[in-house]
């Protein structure tokens, strides 16, 4: 039930019948009703304690009401009274239950026989709302207004002082209105006509008159047509389209402005409401705007043109992506293709700003969809990103390697032979592969740099990048390894990456060097030798010669039981990826080291 | 148009707040100090210059305690860090149950003084301290300072169930005036601070709401009656009313006829943002001022996103300022760079606008046109301008014979259209005011239509009478508390 702005009686009990009892029950039922509204604010609807305190507040309420009928409290700013005796007592403070509903001219609350789960729970989300935010525009009274509960009213004063205001007020009161003027000036106005007849009034004609009262003899009714758009009208409209027509109404004006001073005006403001939309997330709005200000570039003059660029560029200010990041790691399961959207509108003057949410960014998703965007939109900002590899957060600077790696242009080589120095093993591997896409002829020289790593785990990444790519310009380094007396006391599995690699650069050269490893089998230093054999043997079934394959047949045919067994497999394999293509070593290593914390990409 | 507002403690909050603290620090002088001493004139000569300041815009000095609050010209302050002394001000007033203190323009400074030492040595210990101030004042015959006591808010003034028929329209008259007095101070706010209180806006609206809800013809009434100084917010608070009751019909739910009330009081609100002069020039309007007054849609709109951050409710107000003269041929103004689809809530206040403006006789239309002839008009052109659907709505909200249409009787007589029957338009209730043989009268009637079978012996609307030329003025039957002994008239 609405707020009627009147003071009812009391219809329910009257007290003498349940004295202080009820004052009691009355007493202890604000105290659950306090911690209810208490508990909704601060837990989340999945905590069990607000749904405990919803039943415990509509239980003990519709206990009250069964005894008593109605329940009224009357409310000060420090009470709430029931039944002449205050029930409620605390400090006017925003969590006093008297005085949110006081502060804003509440002067009783009632519920009513009747009332149900629905509307209780309700009662108390609008008490909750009001407790979470006090100075909201909407108050309490028009939020309990909004709900229309048909068992729970409420009363302001407002409607009896305002009433008596208005009948002291002369000045304003509708006993002085009047239609004096009506003809003042033009001379007595012929008014007089028949209804039956088309009155004479200037461009109306019978047959027009006629078509009125045709009108007018169905305004009751609805055609079947007219019946529908009724029923479509009645459909709530979602926020956003309002929003959104809001923004475009701005547009509109400034795409139709016939003064410069409104133009500026309406710039202005969109840029305010830019601004403001930033400050309350609203990025499906600002994204609304951007378009509205591409889209407004083309069809206004050359100087409001200007003027909208400018606006562009300082809607690209680093806070704006900041915020953004902030709200992307608050809600982590927002649709990154809106947001990819959202950052195309932005344009070119952005990219160093989204380049730095690199170094906010919680958490992986969001980061991957940023490197993507700036892969696919940095070809023409390559300095801009590049700056970045100088950050000092190493997670920075390994995803703007792997951008410059994915934009695979030369210009970013500089960048990446700073990378590629950084003491952090990621950051170096990143710039590996990064130099692997880039993969012209300076990106391939400075791979080789990565064979003298002084980690391993690098090394091995440089020899697979080396060989996925087929990098020529190692060939010499590698058949000088494969060739060398050091080989013997290589890691195994490093052992396995050159020749591997060696395999995959150097065509029909390495084939020979490999097959002279592989079939060595002396009997002294058997032992030593095993993993060379094995390590050269599935090196070959790498290489795309056809000779690799030949050589591949006669091993199987070794007397030696080990290599024979190798051999074989390896011939196989060679076999299946002369069908299914040489696979690309080393995919398994990225997937391991993505992981979700901390950027570390 | 005037431009006295009432002041507010929202909208002067430091004049408002200064003159309670000196009245009172001045009542607690009073009651220590001779009217003579020092002290005592200090604060008096505080008191009287912030009453100077008030009076100087215009209006009087009312200030209200009831239910723990005080009002200030009818605003209700908030007990906030400005207002802490309230509280010990809240205490003089309860212990003397005093509900109302107006000081008027008219008065003299002597009177003040009297007042205050009245209010100061009243015993608060009486049983009824009240009587005993109301006696003390009687006794002084203090003239421009009117006290009141406070009202029993337990008393069920307004239960609809104990309404009279006077009650029932004091109250429709009272929501009326104070929707006017807030769209008063929220044009000045605008104009002066580009805020508004929410709040009370949309307290207003529900109150609309509920009204229409409950008794839409009574409030339907006062929109008949048109206030050509306060044209401007009287118009607004019309154009409101009749929105919402078609909303209303149109089966929109509170949320949506709140969001279009407000929409519909916030739709002239460029105006703010063009020159007064223009707004009141008694002339003819020529192209220059055509040029700008067709600007106020997009200042409209413009006004309302420089507020705050668009969100729904500010959007379709926007929508409602920016689109209210576009028609749905795309005719009308402002110009547009594409065709658009209106919103619905400018469909309807489109309609609303333009039926209020034709038959209020505005400023730069200089022509006034009477209620029936409007909706004959507005349905005439309804197909090309307007949304039949939402036309049709208006209409039966309206009537063909909206409220306050004169009309003379198939037996000769003269009435006033009080309130249409939505069953059948061609057949209003009406007030006869004059019989055929010429005699004042004040006699409640429904018609019936002309064609109706069986309908021998009823009256039936044969013609449609100017109330100027007939010396008729409605506002004697419409919106009043019509009381025909004090008029010397008979009642049939």
């Amino acid at each position: 039930m609405a707020d009627n702005d009147f003071i009812a009686h009391e219809t329910g009990a009257t007290g003498s019948a349940f004295g202080s009892d009820a004052a009691t029950e009355a007493r202890d039922f604000c105290l659950t009703w306090e911690r209810a509204v208490k508990t909704i604010g601060l837990y989340p609807p999945t905590n069990p304690l607000p749904a405990e305190f919803r039943e415990k507040f509509f239980n003990t309420l519709t206990g009250l009401i069964d005894i008593l009928g109605r329940i009224a409290f009357s409310v000060t700013d420090t009470k709430l009274g029931f039944l002449d005796t205050a029930v409620y007592d605390k400090d006017p403070t925003d969590e006093s239950l008297a005085f949110m509903l006081f502060r804003d001219g509440i002067c009783q609350i009632a519920f009513e026989p009747g009332l149900t789960r629905d509307e209780s729970d309700r009662f108390l989300n609008v008490m909750a709302d009001s407790l979470s935010s006090p100075n909201s525009r909407v108050d309490i009274a028009n939020r309990l207004w909004y709900e229309a509960f048909d068992h729970i009213r409420h009363y302001t004063l407002d409607r009896i002082v305002e009433g008596t205001y208005l009948e002291m007020a002369d000045d304003t009161s509708l006993q002085t209105a009047h239609l004096d003027f009506i003809g003042a000036e033009d001379g007595p106005l012929e008014m007089e006509r028949v209804v039956e007849a088309p009155p004479p009034y200037e461009g109306m004609q019978k047959e027009r008159m006629e078509y009125v009262v045709k009108v007018f003899g169905d305004v009751t009714r609805l055609s079947p047509e007219e019946h529908e758009e009724i029923v479509f009208i009645a459909r709530p409209e979602p926020a956003t389209v309002s929003e959104q027509l809001g923004v475009d109404i701005l547009f509109e004006i400034l795409r139709t402005a016939d003064s410069p001073r409104l133009i500026e005006e309406t710039i202005t403001l969109t840029e305010k409401q830019f601004r403001e939309q930033v400050a309350a997330n609203r990025w499906d709005l600002i994204r609304f705007i951007l378009e509205n200000w591409h889209g407004t570039v083309p069809v206004v003059p050359a100087s409001v043109q200007r003027q909208l660029k400018a606006t562009l560029v300082r809607a690209a200010d680093t806070k704006n992506f900041e915020s953004l990041a902030d709200w992307l790691n608050d809600n982590p399961q927002a649709d990154l293709d809106d947001v990819r959207a959202l950052l195309e509108h932005f344009g070119t003057f952005a990219i160093s700003p989204i380049t730095a949410m690199l170094g906010v960014l919680n958490h992986r998703p969001s980061r991957m969809m940023v490197c993507s965007f700036l892969a696919e939109h940095g070809r023409d900002a390559i300095d801009l990103i590049g700056g970045f590899i100088y950050d000092k957060r190493w997670f920075v600077v390994r995803n703007v390697a792997k951008i410059l790696g994915e934009i695979g242009r030369e210009r970013g080589l500089a960048f990446l032979k700073k990378s590629a120095q950084h003491d952090d093993r990621r950051v170096r591997v990143e710039t590996l592969r990064a130099l692997g896409k880039i993969n012209t002829a300076p990106a391939r020289l400075a791979l080789l740099d990565f064979l003298n790593d002084k980690e391993k785990e690098v090394r091995m990444r440089a020899l697979r990048t080396i060989g996925n790519g087929a990098v020529q310009e190692a060939h010499e380094t590698l058949a000088d390894l494969a060739g060398s007396e050091a080989l013997f006391n290589v890691d195994p599995d490093e052992m396995r990456e050159i020749l591997q690699a060696y395999a995959q650069v150097g065509g029909d050269t390495a084939v020979a060097q490999l097959e002279k490893l592989a079939g060595h089998a002396p009997w002294l230093g058997r032992r030593r030798w095993v993993p060379i054999n094995q390590a050269a043997l599935r090196a070959l079934s790498l290489s795309t010669s056809q000779h690799a394959y030949e050589v591949l047949g006669r091993l199987a045919q070794s007397s030696d039981q080990e290599i024979r067994d190798v051999a074989r497999a390896a011939e196989a394999r060679w076999l299946k990826n002369q069908i299914d293509g040489v696979p690309k070593l080393g995919d398994e290593f990225d997937e391991e080291e993505e992981t979700e914390e901390s950027g570390d990409d | 148009m005037t431009e006295s507002t009432p002041p507010n403690p929202a909208e002067n909050p430091p004049l408002v707040l200064r003159l309670l603290k000196a009245l009172l620090a001045s009542w607690q002088a009073a009651a220590i100090y001779e009217e003579n001493n020092n002290a005592y004139r200090m604060r008096r000569a505080e008191l009287q210059d912030s009453l100077r300041a008030l009076f100087d815009s215009g209006v009087d000095c009312r200030i209200t305690f009831q239910g723990g609050f005080f009002f200030f010209n009818g605003t209700r302050l908030k007990y906030d860090h400005a207002f802490t002394f309230g509280r010990t001000m809240a205490a003089r007033f309860a212990n003397l149950r005093l509900g109302e203190l107006n000081i008027l323009q008219t008065a003299h400074e002597t009177a003040v003084d009297q007042a205050l030492f009245a209010l100061a040595h009243t015993d608060s210990k009486e049983s009824d301290p009240f009587s005993a101030l109301a006696q003390t004042w009687r006794e002084l015959d203090i003239p421009g300072v009117a006290i009141g006591p406070i009202l029993d808010v337990e008393q069920d003034v307004f239960d609809p169930a104990n309404l009279t028929e006077a009650s029932r329209r004091q109250r429709a008259q009272a929501l009326f005036g104070r929707a006017e007095s807030v769209v008063q101070d929220m044009w000045k706010r605008v104009r002066d601070r580009n805020s508004f209180d929410a709040s009370t806006t949309q307290r207003v609206i529900h109150q609309l709401i509920d009204q229409i809800a409950q008794d839409e013809s009574t409030l339907l009434e006062f929109t008949a009656l048109k206030e050509f100084d306060e044209y401007t917010y009287y118009h607004s608070v019309n154009v409101a009313i009749y929105s919402i009751a078609v909303g209303m019909r149109l089966g929109l739910d509170r949320g949506r006829l709140t969001s279009l009330g407000m929409a519909a009081l916030f739709h002239d609100i460029g105006k703010v943002k063009l020159p007064h002069d223009l707004i009141t020039k008694p002339d003819e309007y020529d192209e220059d001022d055509w040029v700008q007054i067709r600007r106020h849609p997009a200042l409209g709109a413009l006004t309302l996103a420089n507020m705050r951050r668009i969100d729904a409710e500010i959007a379709v107000a926007m929508a409602g300022a920016f689109e209210h003269h576009l028609r749905t041929d795309m005719s009308g103004y402002p110009k547009l760079s594409r065709p658009r689809k209106l919103h619905l809530y400018s469909r309807i206040i489109a309609l609303c606008d333009a039926f209020d403006a034709m038959t209020s006789g505005r400023v730069y239309q200089k022509e006034w046109t009477s209620p029936d002839e409007a909706i004959r008009r507005l349905v005439y052109k309804g197909r090309e301008w307007f949304d039949t659907v939402v036309l049709k709505a208006f209409v039966h909200v309206l009537g063909i014979f909206p409220v306050g249409t004169v009309a003379r009787l198939s037996d000769q007589s003269i009435a006033v259209v009080i309130c249409n029957n939505p069953d059948d338009p061609y057949a209003p209730e009406v007030t006869v005011v004059r019989e055929p043989d010429g005699a004042s009268c004040l006699r409640p009637l429904t018609l019936a239509r002309r064609d109706t079978p069986g309908s021998d012996g009823n009256l039936y609307i044969t013609a449609i009478l100017d109330p100027t030329k007939e010396g008729i003025s409605i506002g004697d039957y419409l919106a009043s508390i019509p009381d025909a002994e004090e008029v010397g008239i008979d009642v049939t």
